[in-house]
């Protein structure tokens, strides 16, 4: 009898408690700086662009293979580069939130945005092209994890492959 | 009653087949398990799984060392840091890579309150086929804490893909100690009040002390490790066996249980609950600042050879084999996962014993399907 | 009788049908809010202020889903079932006595009719468990028929006893004999006692729900219906549960006497205790297995109510003063039974722990 009794103090215990409830869609979702959600493009405001520079280090390492890069040739004078990208789709439907995109990219151009309330009945929607993941990262910076130069950091995860610069870019980005 | 399953039909049988799972709520997640009954006693039983199957060794092979993690975390589910653990372990000797202090502690702390979250989880489970919803309930608060913290660290709740390659993937937060100091008394205090709600409660002592006792030498033959084991008796930890990572550091106990019944089962997860604290506290005392991640090569190439990871995951014995050949992706990725022993060893276990039971001795061995499918 | 008085009867009845799931509605929200109080949850909040329609909106619901048949179904017995369960729990509410005037119907039998009538339901459960052609079901229904019939028989010794010291088999007079001396539950503890904890197993309520449990049968008998028929299951539960605690009040609690309030808040005032604690015990046991059940009834229930119906007969005869020393006795031989048949632990001799094996130099890695 007296384990019963202990139950019933405990639950009695509990239910002067607080409801611990988050109220989700009334209020907003707790997240925290790191939270993974869908990955979004870091935008470069000193050259309008994105930061991307078409590598496909991120592509190449995916494991779920849910983002495509093509490339344009590029001729303006914002920047010394001879090819943009032209398209970036990401499938979000595929995606897995690894956050691995992230870890390989070498110039910091994705980043993973606590964006997470995107659900669609249509799967097509649930494919982001680049001005909708631009849209999604507005606002983030790279604050949340180390800087790539501070002390303890290690030294960029690069692709499996021998780091071929990536095709005909040059330094002249961020 | 070995025909009782053979497929052929009941309806002039002295047995009636039921079939529990694979929706049924108390095979937690979707194990089908074939029972022969005779009214309320179970005469056979037979695990079916695959329901979950996704081939997660397979797509191991077409994985690199860096996105290994991302799907071992989907096969233990619940326990994902443990399981990152190990493959990140044998990876380790694969590669013959170093990691720095700072790792080490960051994954020990962040395995063990992932230990913690999962038992949290299995005193949920147990709880809630013993007849009623409030464990569960207690047992999420805990695990809600938990999570919280791991979403801070890593930024998912669930399935981290943290600990990577010669340590962790990030650094932890600026306010990691203080945040899982703070958390230690809330767990503490969570324990008892989980304590308080089920262990002496005579109800549930009737109905799991005394059910399905096993021994050490019957529990070695069918494959049981974990806490299963070591409610037998035998203080078979791998983190005091075959020390691993940095748990030779800590003073901790393996609590060992007298009889090997479900209660005791059940008070091994309760009791290793409170070690992990303590292992957590130590750790947090110890950490050192510094790397948190260890030179790695540039070039991820599987080595030529093959690597065996053991681990104690919240489970039990989970070990994992790699063979590399010398390209990006490995030549075999092995997991030996110690829910898919269990639910093996389920077949013996269920005989003879009633409906009612068979369902607490199914929960009381923490099986998660996502890591017996694979 | 009659024209008006018959019309009044017609329309206490119709007050009466329509009152039941109204005030099925009621309990469950109740029970849902004090579960989610107890797991710190917020229980139903959304529809309505703090979730009062909730439960109104899950009825309109169930009300518009398909009803299905399943290809394997007996369709007369999976058809009528529902309206077996859910009919004589209506008929009980027409003979309860809330106050002296709110009452349909004043039988004299009526102690006999309020136990007679729900034994029909479990007729109705065993025809919903083998009506629905699943095997579940009939788990479930065998399970129920089987503690439903035993738990019958402490029911009815344990108010016995009332029957004995009231003289009548009349509610109302039971009620109104309480105002004249002592309540029962205070001359009949272990009565009082073993009413709630059969009249919970009769309904199939936690700790005694082994019929209907979730994690095992998966909702007992119920398991294949939907819609209307399903709601009318469920509202047969809260309208027993009701009168639960309402018998427990009239019977042993004294109904609606009470000095100054008026008759109806009394009754209120003391059902509702009962009811929060066959919600809160939701909360906070687990199940029973089958044969812990039913030896709890046949080993220690039938004999503490036979006990208990002695201990009346003295009251009657003796009056107060033999019968203080009985119902200490009675109290006495209620403790030795729990502890000796009880949740009786099987015994595993205990080992000693294993030596630790000393690992290997290799496995030490």
């Amino acid at each position: 009898m007296r384990g019963i009794f202990r139950s019933f103090k405990e639950t009695l215990s509990s239910s002067a408690m607080a409801p611990v409830t988050e109220m989700y869609p009334y209020e907003p979702a707790r997240m925290t700086p790191r939270s993974r959600g869908a990955p979004g493009l870091l935008w470069n405001d000193d050259v309008d662009e994105i930061v991307c520079t078409g590598c496909r280090a991120c592509a190449r390492e995916c494991p779920d293979k849910c983002i495509f890069v093509s490339l344009e040739s590029y001729s303006g004078d914002v920047t010394e580069r001879k090819t943009m990208v032209d398209e970036f789709y990401l499938d979000l439907a595929l995606c897995s939130y690894c956050g691995i995109c992230v870890d390989v990219c070498p110039y910091e151009a994705i980043e993973m945005t606590p964006e997470f309330a995107y659900s669609s009945t249509d799967v097509l929607s649930m494919v982001l092209d680049k001005g909708e993941l631009v849209q999604i990262a507005r606002g983030m910076s790279r604050t949340t994890v180390n800087p790539p130069n501070s002390p303890g950091a290690p030294k960029p995860l690069t692709a499996v492959e021998t780091p071929e610069p990536a095709p005909a870019e040059d330094e002249g980005d961020a | 009653m070995a025909e009782a399953t053979s497929g052929r039909s009941d309806q002039n049988a002295e047995f009636m087949e039921i079939n529990m799972g694979p929706q049924h709520p108390s095979t937690h997640g979707v194990c089908r398990l074939e029972l022969a009954v005779d009214g309320e006693v179970v005469l056979s039983c037979r695990p079916e799984i695959g329901y979950l199957h996704r081939g997660v060794e397979k797509i191991a092979e077409n994985l690199t060392v860096i996105q290994l993690p991302v799907i071992t975390d989907r096969a233990d589910y619940l326990s994902a840091l443990n399981t990152e653990l190990g493959v990140v372990l044998a990876a380790e000797q694969l590669y013959e890579v170093a990691v720095p202090e700072r790792g080490e502690y960051i994954r020990v702390i962040m395995a063990e309150l992932n230990r913690i979250a999962n038992h949290m989880m299995f005193y949920g489970a147990l709880g809630t086929d013993a007849g009623f919803s409030s464990p569960f309930i207690f047992g999420w608060w805990n695990r809600e804490i938990i999570h919280d913290v791991f979403e801070e660290v890593t930024g998912a709740r669930m399935l981290h893909n943290y600990i990577a390659l010669g340590g962790v993937k990030q650094d932890v937060p600026p306010n990691f100690k203080d945040s899982v100091k703070k958390i230690l008394p809330r767990l503490a205090d969570g324990l008892d009040r989980c304590h308080g709600l089920l262990t002496d409660n005579e109800i549930f002592v009737a109905r799991t002390k005394g059910l399905n006792p096993l021994t050490p030498e019957e529990a070695l033959r069918l494959g049981i490790t974990g806490p299963s084991l070591r409610a037998t008796g035998l203080a078979r930890d791998l983190r005091r066996l075959a020390p691993y990572s940095i748990y030779d550091r800590f003073e901790f106990e393996v609590p060992v249980g007298t009889v090997g019944d479900v209660h005791d089962r059940y008070m091994m997860r309760l009791l290793e609950m409170r070690e992990s604290l303590r292992i957590i506290e130590q750790a947090l005392e110890g950490m050192p600042d510094g790397e948190y991640r260890g030179e790695i090569p540039r070039r991820l190439r599987y080595p030529v050879g093959e690597a065996y990871s053991r681990t104690e995951s919240p489970r039990g014995e989970l070990g994992i084999y790699i063979v590399g050949n010398g390209q990006n992706t490995a030549h075999r990725v092995k997991i030996r996962a110690p829910a898919f022993v269990h639910v093996s060893a389920m077949e013996e276990l269920l005989k003879g014993t009633y409906i009612a039971d068979a369902v607490l001795i199914f929960a009381s061995m923490d099986i998660v399907l996502g890591e017996a499918d694979r | 009788m009659s024209l008006p008085d018959v019309l009044i009867t017609i329309l206490k009845v119709l007050v009466i049908v329509l009152a039941a799931p109204l005030l099925a509605l009621v309990l469950v929200y109740v029970e849902r809010k004090t579960l989610g109080r107890i797991q710190r949850r917020m229980g139903p909040w959304h529809v309505g202020p703090m979730g009062l329609l909730q439960t109104l909106a899950d009825a309109v619901k169930l009300l518009t889903k398909e009803v299905l048949t399943p290809e394997r179904a007996e369709p007369w017995a999976y058809w009528i079932a529902p309206i077996v369960v859910f009919v004589p729990g209506i008929f009980v509410l027409v003979v309860i006595p809330f106050t002296p005037e709110l009452v349909v119907s004043r039988l004299d039998l009526s102690l006999l009719y309020v136990f007679a009538l729900p034994a029909v339901s479990v007729v109705g459960f065993i025809m919903a468990g083998w009506g629905s052609g699943s095997k579940y079901a009939l788990l479930g229904g065998i399970r129920l028929v089987a503690q439903a019939v035993s738990y019958e028989i402490p029911l009815l010794f344990s108010v016995l006893g009332v029957a004995i010291l009231a003289g009548s088999l009349s509610l109302i007079d039971i009620v109104n004999a309480q105002g004249d001396t002592v309540w029962y539950g205070v001359v009949q503890p272990v009565a009082f006692v073993i009413f709630i904890m059969a009249g919970l197993a009769e309904h199939s309520r936690t700790p005694f729900d082994m019929a209907v449990g979730e994690s095992e049968v998966m909702g007992g008998p119920t398991i294949e219906y939907s819609g209307i028929r399903w709601a009318m299951f469920m509202l047969a539960e809260y309208v027993n549960i009701f009168i639960l605690a309402s018998l427990g009040t009239i019977i042993f609690l004294g109904g609606w006497h009470g000095p100054v309030l008026p008759g109806w808040v009394w009754y209120l005032l003391k059902t509702t205790p009962i009811l929060l604690f066959v919600f809160w015990l939701r909360g906070t046991l687990p199940r029973l297995r089958v044969d812990q059940l039913m030896g709890f009834c046949w080993k220690v229930l039938i004999p503490l109510s036979l006990l208990n119906v002695v201990v009346a007969a003295t009251f009657k005869v003796y009056g107060w003063g033999p019968t203080v020393p009985m119902v200490i006795a009675s109290l006495l031989a209620a403790y030795w039974f729990y502890r000796r048949e009880w949740l009786r632990v099987v015994a595993v001799p205990a080992r000693d722990p294993v030596p630790v094996p000393v690992p290997a130099p290799a496995a030490a890695e």
